[in-house]
């Protein structure tokens, strides 16, 4: 798989889940300076008190979604809320996220260029819409329609992990938030209420069954020789 | 609100609507980069602030540039745009829309020695992929710089009429 190592994917029990590409949070902003300070200066308070492994999602930048409709991009700190408005149209509520504590002028250039890029006129969004109003369209067609979609990139190169919850994904370029996603929404279609969904709370991740790919694999790099 | 100002004269008046058309047809042609040299100043505020709709006893006050816009861009910054526009990576201008512009009630005034604040009404006809057809109508506020090279706009400030977009996204110049 391409880019193993430089980052990670997750997904949780209840379909939320993200991808994260290591040292990356503030890559897409242009005017970062205040901001790159920022995580700077305060990556040591977050590795002391969750440690190394949450710090290296702090400093990292992260395409999430909290199931089913609110999306964000930790980093480049853009966030949506996708309103359902009745059968074929949505609308998109995008918010910019800042750092409580960081100075006034962080926060504004923050915002400037969440919206600079991920915005209503943004220089990523405009592409990204197309995709997926495009995607929608054609998926709509009557072939399509009688296919199957394909969502298994990285299906075994994924499993539960000895630091982080839920199922963590090797790559930052993968499936395993799509997997997640679409596993919890069968269940909640196929759920005739809240208590079938809960009898499932210790078997929701049954169908990752490659249990043991972290362990053996945080071992073998312990047995790499170092340089 | 009644304007105490005088408008320039019918020779300066035809002189701006006649650099108005010269840079629609421009952006029509999607001759990006010729108008964003022939026509953008370098200290160029480019400006779309969000207006928010509120019942009247609800006011809020004007945005001002320190809020969120959906443009809020320096000379660099509106660059950027233009450059992306042509890297040929740009899969929503591929094909390209059809944009017309339509420049109306155009009212300039001097506000210095060559220079003009200018008021407009603009409409979009955007017209994109097999059948996507979008209509936006903006209030334009330009200030304008008369120099050896012809007029220059340095504020531009764009008020769109729908307070939630009609589109997919607003990226194009106005």
């Amino acid at each position: 798989m391409p880019f193993d190592d430089l980052g990670l994917q997750f997904t949780m029990r209840h379909g939320h889940g993200f991808g994260v590409i290591d040292n990356a949070a503030t890559a897409i902003h242009v005017k970062r300076d205040g901001y790159v300070n920022y995580l700077e200066e305060t990556r040591g308070e977050i590795r002391e008190k969750f440690g190394p492994e949450r710090e290296r999602l702090y400093v990292g930048h992260w395409n999430a979604s909290i199931f089913p409709n609110c999306s964000f991009l930790y980093g480049t700190n853009t966030f949506k809320i996708w309103h359902p408005r009745g059968p074929h149209e949505i609308e998109v509520w995008t918010y910019t996220m800042v750092p409580k504590n960081a100075d006034t002028e962080t926060k504004r250039s923050i915002q400037r260029e969440a919206i600079r890029s991920f915005g209503t006129a943004g220089t990523l969004e405009s592409d990204d819409g197309e995709n997926m109003s495009s995607a929608t369209y054609s998926n709509n067609g009557i072939i399509t329609r009688k296919g199957r979609m394909n969502s298994s990139m990285g299906k075994d190169r994924e499993g539960p992990h000895p630091v982080y919850p839920g199922i963590v994904g090797v790559s930052f370029i993968g499936e395993t938030s799509y997997r997640g996603f679409y596993r919890f929404w069968q269940e909640m279609l196929d759920a005739p209420d809240w208590a079938a969904i809960r009898a499932n709370d210790d078997t929701w991740d049954a169908m990752w069954t490659n249990r043991n790919f972290w362990p053996d694999r945080l071992s073998a790099k312990q047995a790499e020789p170092q340089d | 609100m009644t304007e105490t100002r005088k408008p320039v004269g019918m020779e300066l008046h035809h002189a701006i609507v006649s650099h108005y058309s010269a840079e629609v047809r421009m952006l029509q042609n999607q001759q990006y980069r010729k108008w964003f040299d022939t026509v953008i100043a370098e200290d160029i505020h480019y400006w779309m602030p969000v207006y928010e709709q509120r019942f009247s006893r609800d006011r809020r006050p004007d945005p001002t540039p320190g809020d969120a816009a959906i443009y809020n861009d320096d000379y660099a910054e509106l660059q950027q745009r233009v450059d992306r526009l042509l890297t040929g990576q740009v899969w929503m201008e591929d094909p390209p829309s059809r944009i017309r512009y339509f420049v109306t009630n155009v009212e300039a005034f001097e506000i210095a020695p060559d220079e003009f604040e200018v008021f407009s009404n603009v409409l979009v006809h955007r017209n994109r992929r097999q059948s996507e057809v979008y209509v936006h109508t903006l209030g334009r506020e330009d200030k304008l710089r008369k120099t050896d090279s012809g007029f220059k706009v340095f504020s531009r400030k764009l008020n769109i009429d729908a307070r939630v977009v009609q589109d997919k996204n607003l990226y194009f110049f106005v």
